[in-house]
């Protein structure tokens, strides 16, 4: 018969062990760093581009499974140039700044999603005319509209410096731009951008507060 | 960065400011014209060396003159003369600013005007226009024709399936569904539908219809147009569908532009509006087409036309196989009666 302090210390080495085994395979990830970010960008079958900075603020890791998985939550401004062609309608110039929600994996997976504000600067797509009240034609130069633009978008990408140490991600983000006041009303633009976000190490260093869970 | 963005904005500035005017047998331009917040698409396709313009007015208000740009029509009537597709203000391709208190018959009118004024000032004083108006562009070219000494600007003017006289219209509306739905029951042809039809149209007292009955038997009427065995069956989502890559259609403003416009106070102020009385100060050159089962836009608004305008040159053409999209259902026939009014008045 084994005895019930047998048993107790079978159950202890046991759980001992296994403990130190999780200990051993503990995850981490590195924080959050300032970074640029390039991306293709298309809005509908029409071509453009968005660079941009992001800074993180606040990182939020979480651990699950004593450690052996690991997210973080990433909080990040972003400050951003785009741009798309739209031929015979317009072409369309904005600065739009994003609050951004990621959640980065230990596996170099993450997810994100992004509200933004900013200011839309439309060109149109066509010599514009004015036309006074003598019936004189004359051309207007640099025609176009200014609007505010809110956007919501939300992708998912690869950080490529979780497993393999490059410090770079790669994304794919779909957005709704809306421009308002337009025709009265508000205008909506669906946009898909492919980038690569690229990890600054030492310019612009950030110091995102840390909070672990 | 700062760099970047700075020769993008001149790029931009410099090809903004390029004017193109196209010459030849196969045009295709695009311009904006600008007026009261509101910056309007206007594509000419076709036959410019023809010097003749023929300009559309769509219908809606807020729907789109890409609507019309068929493949029937590039091939019969752009081969021998231009067609000025244009988009109203908050429809179609255009676009603004806050511009909501303009969207009235009357800036309508003065942004057809300062278009004419542009298509004349890019291929020369000497081009003739004819106007076609198409559903509420029946309406709103109805006005124009009307204003001042505006009809001078043009060579003659088309009402197709358009409606300038909105009470009339009610009232012939009515008076067809009644007619067509009891005709059909006899045929025992989509019974319920136009049984339903027809109880509603028997509450309306006449000569007395409301806003809410008068939206009600347009909806009737739009629904009849797949109803009957005689009708060529068309249909603008196909068009959409086909067209939206090749003329880079703005789907969302398209769309966007028509909910507006659809929902705005020019549509609830047009309800009891009549051209009819003012009708006798047309004297250029007319043309009416409708759709015999046209019954949002009833052919007998075409008679009204005839009857009250002081033209010496007036026709009317019934396209017998169509309802209210007679340049899609009766192309050939459509295309041809466009040609020959053009060629005799030009």
């Amino acid at each position: 018969m084994i005895s019930k302090t047998t048993v107790a210390i079978l159950l202890f080495l046991t759980i001992s062990k296994f403990t130190s085994a999780q200990d051993a395979q503990k995850i981490t990830l590195d924080l959050a760093q300032t970074s640029i970010k390039a991306a293709a960008l298309g809005s509908v079958i029409y071509p453009g581009f968005k660079v941009g900075i992001e800074r993180p603020y606040k990182v939020i890791q979480v651990e699950k499974r004593n450690g052996r998985k690991i997210i973080a939550k990433e909080r990040a401004l972003t400050l951003n140039v785009g741009y798309y062609h739209h031929e015979t309608f317009h072409d369309n110039l904005f600065l739009l700044s994003e609050w951004q929600f990621r959640r980065q994996k230990s596996r170099g997976w993450f997810r994100e999603f992004a509200p933004g504000l900013g200011v839309s600067k439309t060109f149109l797509g066509g010599t514009t005319y004015t036309v006074d009240d003598k019936n004189n034609v004359s051309i207007k130069k640099a025609a176009g509209y200014t609007y505010g633009m809110f956007s919501l978008s939300s992708g998912f990408g690869y950080d490529f410096s979780v497993k393999k140490d490059k410090p770079f991600k790669l994304y794919i983000k779909t957005s709704l731009l809306f421009m308002a006041p337009y025709n009265s009303f508000v205008y909506l633009r669906p946009t898909v951008e492919l980038g690569v976000n690229y990890k600054l190490n030492s310019f612009l260093k950030a110091s995102p507060k840390l909070i672990t869970r | 960065m700062k760099n970047i963005t700075l020769i993008i904005a001149l790029l931009l500035f410099v090809s903004c400011q390029k004017e193109e005017i196209s010459s030849g047998i196969k045009i295709s331009d695009t311009f904006y014209v600008d007026n009261q917040s509101a910056s309007m698409r206007v594509l000419v396709e076709g036959n410019i060396a023809s010097k003749t313009i023929l300009l559309w007015v769509h219908g809606g208000p807020g729907a789109s003159s890409y609507f019309y740009n068929s493949d029937y029509i590039s091939k019969n009537i752009e081969d021998k003369y231009a067609v000025a597709y244009w988009d109203q203000r908050d429809a179609g391709a255009s676009q603004g600013s806050i511009n909501g208190e303009e969207l009235t018959l009357k800036t309508m009118t003065t942004d057809l005007k300062e278009v004419i004024s542009v298509l004349k000032h890019r291929y020369g004083k000497e081009v003739g226009i004819f106007m076609i108006g198409h559903s509420f562009g029946g309406m709103l070219s109805a006005f124009f024709v009307t204003t001042e000494n505006y009809q001078e600007m043009l060579k003659g003017w088309i009402m197709f399936s358009g409606a300038h006289n909105y009470p009339l219209n009610d009232e012939l509306t009515k008076t067809d569904l009644i007619y067509y739905a009891e005709q059909q029951i006899a045929k025992k042809k989509k019974v319920s539908e136009w049984t339903e039809i027809l109880n509603f149209c028997k509450t309306i007292d006449p000569g007395k219809v409301t806003g809410e009955q008068s939206a009600k038997l347009n909806a009737y009427a739009t629904a009849t147009e797949s109803y009957f065995d005689e009708i060529k069956p068309y249909s603008i989502t196909g068009l959409v569908k086909k067209n939206a890559v090749s003329q880079k259609y703005p789907i969302t403003n398209l769309f966007l532009n028509l909910r507006y416009s659809q929902s705005s106070k020019l549509n609830i102020e047009l309800f009891d509006y009549q051209l009819s009385s003012k009708l006798h100060k047309v004297t250029i050159p007319v043309l009416t087409m409708y759709g015999k089962y046209d019954l949002i836009c009833p052919p007998k608004l075409g008679d009204d036309v005839i009857k009250n305008i002081s033209s010496k040159i007036k026709s009317q053409v019934i396209l017998p196989n169509s309802s209210h999209g007679g340049m899609l259902q009766d192309e050939e026939l459509f295309c041809k009666e466009i040609n020959n009014f053009i060629r005799t008045n030009k």
